[in-house]
């Protein structure tokens, strides 16, 4: 077993700030589980969260380890142009969801996303809805997170990592539900973020400030227009972002709210915290380029190690903690929403309605330990981030986003066929897609993601994995607006509803 | 070792690690109080915490077209930081314009956030009749004060 940079650069001090930070969300969860009796408070948290607990578990629960790995390297490896292309659409798009979606959605008393796909367009939609959203919440990018960051600190090969790391972290799910991850949430929110903007002065400090960190990157890096990115390929991230708008961590935050005000102003709280914070990473992948100038390391590692470096013993401890937590945080939140996903939106909602609220939660908790099994061997099949975050999102996508904003901005005929082929074939075409790209294309060394040549009368196309989602937003749209031409009319109600909340 | 060369750039950049610290520490401390005096965890959760009954008239102003577009705003401001950074300062090496703009984007934020709390204290106050964390601070009721005309443009 290889040894990691954590055993050279942390001390005895920082590991037992490690070991005491899985020792409190543990004994959190403990005192959850004698608590929680009602499965409102396991998946809701009784609908009674204040907004900084729920500024801490939005952004904790959002945030994956990923962040620090690839969104960094991300940074580092484009410069400036990287912020224009990935955050921005996801800023713009909490607004949509928070405004326009979810606000009106709290008031109608909503638990789950699926929950909203019922009640526009019926049983078959919230079935597929389910899926969707559980295929989207299965862990798998989590669990190779803390499996690689485990790698880098202590040489740990990779299916130990992600078998101990994620064990730890949907305990604290299993035992205490949502209010024992709001508040643990809270812990990893500040820490997380604690560590990494603490380490941006020192790290300046190191560098004699910014004149010289500027000096030492190519003038492309710092060009807000430059880089080497396409227009497609800016337009493959702006379309990924759609996630966000039926994102079921999301929801269920939102659902969770005392109340949609709240929920609504926490969002905004949250976007707040992610325009500094999101300039920190920024900021770090300057700098690390300034250290590293060229892919000298793995990019997905270059800044996380830069930041360990810089950091003195005791701080390191905790952001690694916070990295941890930031893994940790995603892993326990989206594990949760795919198990509810089953239990309680299919099983208890379809077939079992009269299932106790006690029976609910028992099988939640089961189907959080399914889940997790099941991520962990989806791990080995798609052994590669990028392509298994493609896959997720390209399927939320195309069972979920055509519906939710069809329910409230399509002006003509809806039907529940609508809905249920918009899913339906959306989901079809996107897996088909998938699979086509997996098997016809080939791999391209360095970019970490797949072409497919076609050849059309001629013409040659590169068809590239991340315009999957091109293709599930357009399929599940034609079907959205067929399915709405043939089926029966929705119920006038709806309308009234939908109209008392315009 | 490199030569220390720390210029405005570099103060502003502590300025807002500093400010995103302290951000952080204030919602640590706000959860704390929340925690303390809004929960009865001994006693099960939820209880004093639902929601009451909102008004139909209320339901229906789901949008605060105010928070809508501060924030908007302060997005927009943000990304144009980049911009006007690289063309004021390598591009026409007017750095003076760059530095206002940053002190203008830092300013704006701090305005939408104290909004956003203050909406939320008010709220807190005349929706759950709780003590915000607001009047802790400083002993007075925003509530009170809007009644009285003071908290106009805050919403509820």
């Amino acid at each position: 077993m290889d040894t990691g940079i954590g055993v050279a650069q942390l001390s005895w001090f920082d590991w037992v700030l490690v070991a005491l930070y899985f020792v409190a969300i543990i004994s959190i969860g403990l005192w959850f589980y004698r608590r929680v009796k009602e499965f409102d408070d396991f998946l809701v948290a009784g609908r009674s969260l204040t907004l900084p607990i729920l500024v801490g578990t939005l952004i904790s629960s959002y945030y994956c380890g990923m962040y620090f790995f690839a969104d960094a390297g991300f940074m580092y490896a484009e410069g400036i142009i990287a912020d224009f292309a990935y955050y921005p659409p996801y800023y713009y798009l909490v607004f949509v969801l928070a405004f326009f979606l979810v606000s009106r959605l709290r008031i109608l008393g909503e638990m789950s996303l699926p929950d909203v796909l019922d009640r526009f367009y019926g049983k078959l939609t919230r079935v597929c809805g389910a899926l969707g959203s559980f295929l989207y919440c299965v862990p798998v990018m989590q669990l190779m997170a803390i499996g690689l960051l485990l790698n880098v600190l202590l040489g740990w090969p990779l299916w130990l990592g992600a078998l101990v790391g994620g064990l730890l972290a949907i305990v604290n799910t299993l035992l205490g539900g949502l209010w024992a991850l709001a508040f643990t949430d809270m812990l990893q929110f500040t820490l997380m973020f604690f560590g990494v903007t603490i380490c941006l002065p020192i790290a300046l400090k190191a560098f004699g400030g910014w004149s010289n960190v500027l000096a030492l990157n190519p003038e492309w890096h710092l060009d807000p227009t430059g880089g080497y990115l396409s227009w497609a390929i800016l337009g493959v991230y702006a379309v990924s972002a759609i996630t966000i708008l039926v994102e079921p961590v999301f929801y269920q935050r939102f659902f969770a709210a005392r109340d949609h005000k709240t929920a609504v102003r926490a969002f905004m709280a949250m976007i707040v915290m992610w325009m500094f914070i999101d300039r920190v990473i920024v900021a770090m992948g300057l700098i690390t380029w300034a250290k590293y100038p060229g892919f000298m390391i793995t990019q997905d590692q270059v800044v996380f190690t830069t930041i360990l470096e810089y950091l003195p013993y005791g701080l390191s401890g905790l952001f690694v903690i916070g990295v941890i937590a930031a893994i940790v945080g995603t892993i326990d939140a989206y594990t949760l929403v795919g198990a509810a996903n089953i239990s309680y939106d299919i099983i208890n909602r379809v077939f079992r309605p009269q299932m106790s609220e006690k029976k609910t939660m028992t099988l939640t908790r089961v189907m959080i330990l399914v889940t997790f099994v099941l991520s962990y061997a989806m791990m080995f099949i798609f052994p590669r981030i990028m392509l298994v975050w493609l896959l997720q999102s390209a399927v939320l996508i195309a069972v979920a986003v055509i519906p939710i904003l069809g329910a409230f901005l399509w002006p003509f005929r809806k039907s529940a066929l609508g809905g249920t082929l918009s899913a339906t074939v959306g989901l079809i075409v996107t897996l088909a897609v998938i699979i086509a790209v997996f098997v016809f294309g080939t791999e391209l060394p360095g970019w970490d993601t797949i072409i497919w040549e076609i050849n059309i009368f001629g013409v040659t196309i590169h068809f590239w994995a991340e315009m999957v989602m091109y293709v599930s937003i357009f399929a599940s749209l034609l079907a959205y607006i067929v399915g709405n031409f043939f089926g029966t009319p929705l119920d006038p109600q709806l309308y009234r509803e939908r109209r008392a909340l315009s | 070792m490199y030569p220390q060369v720390f210029d405005y750039k570099d103060y502003f950049t502590i300025a807002g690690a500093v400010f995103t610290l302290l951000l952080i520490g204030f919602f640590l401390v706000w959860f704390f109080w929340d925690l303390k005096t809004k929960f009865n965890l001994k006693e099960g959760q939820q209880g004093n915490m639902q929601a009451p009954e909102e008004e139909g008239e209320d339901e229906a102003r789901w949008l605060d077209k105010n928070l809508l577009i501060l924030v908007l705003i302060g997005t927009t401001l943000v990304y144009g930081l980049y911009f006007v950074l690289y063309y004021a300062c390598r591009v026409f090496h007017a750095s003076w314009i760059a530095g206002l703009y940053w002190a203008l984007c830092g300013l704006f934020l701090l305005i939408l956030l104290a909004y956003i709390c203050l909406s939320e204290w008010y709220h807190e106050e005349k929706t759950y009749g709780e003590v915000s964390f607001f009047q802790k601070l400083t002993g007075r009721a925003l509530a009170k004060r809007s009644r009285n005309g003071g908290g106009k443009g805050v919403s509820a």
